[in-house]
């Protein structure tokens, strides 16, 4: 049996901490496993985080819909926002340093969800960015590289 | 989240516990700056009781290291463990980082 929950929140972290408590809680009560619920809440934080930041150019409030369908084995994660386009597969993966001082600071968050995500799907919809991701249900032993 | 801070010698040991994400990773970034200004500038950052960790709380991870750096110190990380250890490893962090298993461990190299 599926699960399913609509969540809508506005183009601020005030709301997107409270999309990602209420995401939480819907994943506590159909007894996801803490990792899953960890992997889950990362990729909901770094894209809507992304989405808030640099996808409006303009200061008004801007609706961005979020459904995330709780199936057998997987957690799919559906996010739409009418913001300017942008592709997260287009995004190079940043470039690997072994020092401190050369590294950049930006640039993990897309990393972390690509690492995290089994799959990930990107289209434009009139006018709308809609970014697919599904995230595999772990079990409590869990030794992939992924989160 | 929650930080306490604790000197040991000259080291100063920073407890981290809760959740470093976008919210609470700016208030941290600062935290640690003002007392690197102050002259704190060896630390070790103990993650034991940390729970969950996104990019914003390992951005403001590398600030401070790199910021204790440039003061001549540096930034050792302790007490990594389950998803918040393998977000660090996915993210080469463990490569740019000094990691330890505990505290004791980075005090007891000298």
């Amino acid at each position: 049996m599926n699960y399913e929950i609509l969540l809508c929140m506005r183009n601020n972290l005030q709301d997107l901490t409270r999309l990602v408590s209420e995401a939480d809680q819907f994943m506590q009560s159909h007894c996801l496993s803490p990792r899953t619920v960890y992997c889950v809440n990362l990729v909901l934080e770094e894209v809507l985080t992304n989405i808030v930041k640099y996808a409006f150019d303009d200061a008004s409030a801007h609706e961005i819909q979020l459904i995330l369908t709780i199936k057998d084995s997987e957690v799919i994660v559906t996010c739409e926002d009418a913001g300017r386009e942008f592709d997260p597969l287009a995004i190079p993966s940043p470039e690997a340093r072994d020092s401190i001082l050369e590294c950049e600071v930006g640039g993990l968050g897309i990393h972390l969800v690509r690492k995290t995500v089994h799959s990930m799907e990107y289209f434009r919809d009139r006018h709308k960015n809609v970014l697919i991701m599904t995230i595999k249900k772990a079990e409590r032993q869990h030794n992939s590289d992924t989160p | 989240m929650d930080v306490n801070f604790s000197k040991q010698g000259d080291w100063t040991i920073i407890a981290v516990e809760g959740r470093m994400d976008t919210v609470s990773a700016p208030e941290f970034e600062k935290m640690v700056q003002e007392r690197i200004l102050q002259g704190s500038n060896r630390l070790i950052v103990d993650f034991s009781k940390l729970d969950y960790i996104s990019s914003a709380g390992l951005r403001s991870i590398l600030v401070a290291g790199k910021n204790s750096k440039a003061k001549g110190g540096e930034l050792a990380c302790c007490g990594l463990q389950g998803v918040v250890k393998k977000v660090f490893d996915v993210s080469g962090f463990h490569k740019l980082l000094p990691i330890f298993d505990s505290k004791e461990d980075v005090l007891n190299r000298e």
